[in-house]
């Protein structure tokens, strides 16, 4: 049960679409370009298709919007954005996880001097 | 070589699409468009042409099955083991589970009681359930099962005045019943201590029954 790869699955479960409503924070990104910035993270080594599932998840509830537009070089992309709900949704998470990832470091030993 | 990797594509895309049929069909579509989208990008904007570098690009989106496990995770549902399975597929699957704990000494333990249990709540119950089951099982108890009868009458005296004589006498019947069991049982009782010594006594005669066995030797008389 306790492999490395189960331990990676539950990690990124709960925090990954917070990376991903924070890379469109400032600036639109369309599905590839967000599939390639994550591939390019070993610790979220993660299929790169199983991104778009959770692109779609974010996207209905609310969280993210997206709107098709040309590519100057090849198909047409999908664009995402981050809704209002989703930038409240990122500030949730951030005062969250500092709290939770202080406690998890205390209790584990990873708090370092 | 555009011809193999065009049917490496789509190959894959039905593939995928097989064992998204259990999606709604919006998300399933988006899905699909999504992936075809990124496919496309990836071979336009990185130069993707030789059959080795769309494989490679087709590993690091994931095999069919694990794009269309996160899909099935995402939309909050169970993933179907086979694309064509109908979610009768997917019970199957879960049964298997339950099986492995009756293995366990715990889960035969509670086997067990269970059923000794279920007739302690038949036998509780007297009125509902003795009519059906208690009288065949058990023909020793019937004036013990007198009582619960009792009970139902008083409710209906509440509603007809006549018939409360009837059920009175009925009551008064079954008491004297009980008490006749009751007495009846404690003459058992003594009777059986008084029987049992002479049933003691009782021995002798049974040996004089095994000069019997001489009998055998009845073929010499012969």
């Amino acid at each position: 049960m306790a492999d490395v790869a189960q331990l990676s699955t539950s990690l990124r479960r709960g925090t990954l679409e917070f990376c991903v409503l924070a890379m469109v924070e400032h600036e639109d990104r369309y599905g590839t370009e967000i599939v390639r910035r994550f591939g390019e993270e070993r610790n979220l080594a993660a299929s790169e298709g199983t991104i778009y599932p959770l692109l779609s998840r974010l996207r209905r509830v609310g969280w993210l919007d997206s709107k098709w537009s040309e590519s100057p070089s090849g198909p047409p992309r999908r664009y995402y954005a981050l809704t209002d709900a989703g930038r409240s949704a990122l500030e949730h998470f951030r005062s969250e996880w500092v709290s939770f990832r202080q406690t998890v470091d205390r209790l584990v030993g990873t708090g370092g001097a | 070589m555009s011809d193999k990797t065009d049917d490496a594509v789509a190959e894959y895309l039905h593939e995928l699409e097989l064992r998204l049929t259990g999606l709604p069909v919006l998300q399933r579509r988006e899905l699909l468009a999504e992936i075809e989208a990124h496919i496309a990008s990836e071979r336009a904007e990185r130069g993707v042409t030789s059959e080795s570098d769309l494989l490679e690009l087709l590993e690091r989106l994931g095999s069919p099955e694990v794009v269309a496990a996160a899909a099935y995770e995402e939309a909050g549902m169970s993933t179907p083991r086979e694309p064509v399975l109908s979610y009768a597929g997917a019970r199957a699957v879960v049964r298997p589970l339950p099986p492995v704990p009756p293995p366990d000494a715990p889960p035969s333990g509670y086997s067990a009681p269970f059923p000794p249990a279920a007739s302690f709540d038949r036998s509780s119950p007297y009125a509902g359930s003795r009519g059906l089951d208690e009288p065949p099982a058990f023909d020793g108890p019937p004036p013990v099962a007198g009582p619960p009868f009792a009970p139902p009458p008083v409710r209906r005296q509440e509603n007809n005045t006549g018939l409360r004589v009837v059920i009175a006498a009925a009551i008064v019947a079954v008491v004297v019943v009980l008490l006749g069991c009751l007495a009846g049982g404690f003459m058992l009782t003594r009777g059986s201590s008084v029987d049992e010594a002479p049933a003691v006594r009782m021995p002798a005669p049974t040996q004089p029954v095994q000069p019997a066995r001489p009998t055998p030797p009845t073929p010499t008389r012969e």
